[in-house]
């Protein structure tokens, strides 16, 4: 196990190399130049802007300039924001709080409407409670992001006015206020990740009921109701855990639209406000800080996977 | 004796028969399969709408897309703007007509860019194995560790919205999907009879691996393209909802949405119909995948 660890620890050097390749070079294909966006829009003298470029590194070479960032992000050093001046690390982990926030309260209400959906489905299998789950998850799947997010905001927030449009209130500050504005953000994200666990939990389910092992309790006695939930849930539930995993990883990858939609301030809007403002060390510092979470995030799944379920094979 | 052959969908056994299958037996026996399965049929129904919308649009749009008539802002539908109108009065309709146009060359291009490289990757990566297999998978496995929506935004944002660049970034990370399934379909063909009989007739290697067993990969490819579709025009929407697709005046369905925000309370229509039609249309595509995933293989692509 610990050796297993250690492996995939390893691997992820590569990954994080090519991450970090890709993301520089596509940041740097980003038209506009960043002397020039620090400068702004007002005419500004020529020698003060390559001295600029010269204190930025701008003058040099585009894989020396990749070599110093990847030195500088050795020691732990992001750069600084071209528009605030600030140093990118502070900024990514100042907004990841209410990322987190919101993908922890997607995931929670994602998981309580697709394991009973996608067990019921099972149990029930063509009956009007299957159908029902099951056109859930087909309205989960086809419905974007955005517009569920627009309807809800129309309908619940314009409408009715029961919750607000937009806007994010700090837990420490006021606990009430910070759910009352994270509800429909977390509905949106719920819905779009219970739609795929519904599914897999009812596949799963329907399997393990065909099982032998159920045939044996159920001759042996044991109560349908046990076998089903007690059982046949939990087998399934371990399986179900990887397409959480990876649905985890997804949305402590921040989602750039709902967040933006929401006016959340998470990471994953800094992503697309950065783009905005050509605001290349911080776009670079927070794509690589989502990718490195998404990463991390996976191989702390897989290795809680083989945890649950020993049979699996490790290579 | 002749090896039993089962069809790619069914599983059914068929007659053995002399030749290979062509390509227009395996499409038939697709739509036949997809025509059993009512949700799929719906799903088809609705696919083939939207093409048609797309390849149509000139003869089918009542307006002219871009024309502007303030007097006649967020008006709701009528006889003669049959979906409404928009903020600045454009036809709501014909604005949807054109936008089909650009949902429907997106995804094409981005599945098609996706397919060309993805399917031969992981022929070879299957067929030869060794350090090839070795190379290719690392590949695709470090770029499965990349979060696809945001390389999406970043390849977008940096390279400017045009045809190629949003058939690049969306399609690109569908690559590592069909890469896997063609890799691990390649695997399990390899070792059968008919490519051993192949290579005794001395036909040369690349041959029988593109023609003879890759043909015997469509329909895992089959069901793959069509959920990429609509995951293609997904993205392509959200994209656009975010700013970073075509900019305005263009009828994106996703900018439509975006244009829509300002005005919603005032004129739901505006914020309601785009969004209908891009849900119907991502919902059909998955209602062809799944109807030929369920009815090829219900274990394979779970997840």
């Amino acid at each position: 196990m610990t050796l297993y660890v250690l492996r995939r620890l390893v691997q992820l050097v590569p990954v994080f190399l090519c991450a970090s390749f890709l993301i520089f070079f596509i940041v740097h294909l980003l038209p506009g130049d960043p002397a020039q966006v620090m400068l702004g829009e007002e005419r500004y003298d020529q020698k003060q802007y390559q001295l600029l470029r010269e204190k930025l590194g701008l003058d040099q070479p585009l894989y020396v300039q990749y070599f110093n960032w990847l030195k500088r992000l050795g020691e732990g050093d992001l750069g600084q924001s071209l528009r605030t001046q600030r140093p990118v690390w502070d900024t990514v982990l100042e907004r990841y709080p209410a990322t987190i926030y919101l993908a922890l309260a997607s995931l929670v209400l994602g998981i309580l409407i697709a394991i009973p959906a996608g067990t019921v489905a099972a149990v029930k299998q063509n009956t009007p409670w299957d159908y029902w789950a099951m056109a859930f998850a087909l309205f989960g799947i086809a419905v974007p992001n955005f517009w569920f997010a627009l309807l809800l905001i129309l309908g619940f927030g314009l409408y009715l006015g029961w919750f607000p449009t937009l806007g994010y209130v700090d837990p420490a500050t006021n606990f009430a206020m910070f759910l009352w504005h994270l509800t429909l953000p977390a509905i949106v994200l719920g819905t779009d990740m219970a739609s795929t666990v519904t599914r897999y939990v009812r596949a799963e389910m329907l399997e393990q009921l065909k099982l032998d092992y159920v045939r044996t309790a159920r001759a042996k006695g044991v109560p349908r109701r046990r076998v089903v939930y007690k059982h046949a849930l939990r087998n399934s539930l371990i399986a179900a855990t990887t397409v959480i995993g990876l649905q985890v990883g997804r949305l402590l990858g921040g989602s750039t639209v709902v967040e933006t939609i929401f006016a959340w301030p998470g990471v994953g809007r800094l992503v697309l406000e950065a783009v905005y403002a050509r605001d290349y060390p911080l776009l670079q510092g927070a794509v690589l800080f989502l990718a490195c979470t998404y990463v991390i995030v996976n191989l702390l799944v897989d290795v809680l996977y083989k945890w649950l379920d020993p049979r699996i094979s490790l290579n | 004796m002749a090896e039993t052959t089962v069809t790619p969908f069914s599983g059914e056994p068929i007659a053995p028969r002399a030749r290979p299958r062509t390509a227009i037996g395996i499409f038939r026996e697709a739509m036949a399969v997809i025509l059993r399965n009512r949700l799929a049929a719906l799903g088809l129904v609705i696919v083939l709408w939207v093409s048609l919308t797309a390849l149509l649009a000139p003869y089918l749009a009542t307006h002219d897309p871009f024309q502007m008539n303030l007097a006649n802002r967020l008006v709701g539908p009528s006889a003669t703007h049959w979906l409404g109108t928009d903020s600045y009065g454009r036809d709501i309709f014909t604005r949807l007509v054109y936008g089909s146009r650009i949902a429907m060359r997106v995804a094409l291009g981005a599945v098609f860019l996706a397919v060309v490289i993805g399917v031969p990757l992981g022929a070879l990566s299957g067929y030869l194995g060794g350090w090839v297999d070795t190379l290719v998978m690392r590949c695709i496995d470090t770029f499965l560790a990349f979060p696809g929506r945001l390389l999406a935004i970043t390849l977008v944002a940096a390279l400017g919205p045009t045809f190629l660049t949003l058939y690049l970034a969306i399609g690109i990370t569908s690559v590592p999907g069909y890469a896997r399934v063609v890799r691990a379909s390649v695997l399990s063909q390899k070792e059968k009879e008919y490519v051993e009989a192949a290579r005794m007739t001395g036909e040369p290697e690349l041959r029988i691996l593109f023609f003879q067993i890759l043909s015997n990969c469509i329909a895992p490819i089959l069901v793959l393209v069509s959920l990429d579709f609509a995951h293609a025009i997904l993205v392509e929407s959200s994209l656009s909802f975010l700013g970073l697709g075509f900019p305005p005046p263009a009828p994106s369905w996703g900018l439509m949405l975006n244009e829509a925000r300002g005005y919603m309370e005032l004129a739901p229509h505006v914020a309601i119909i785009p969004g209908l039609v891009i849900s119907l249309t991502i919902l059909g595509f998955n209602l062809i995948g799944d109807g030929l995933r369920d009815i090829f293989d219900p274990r394979q692509y779970e997840s």
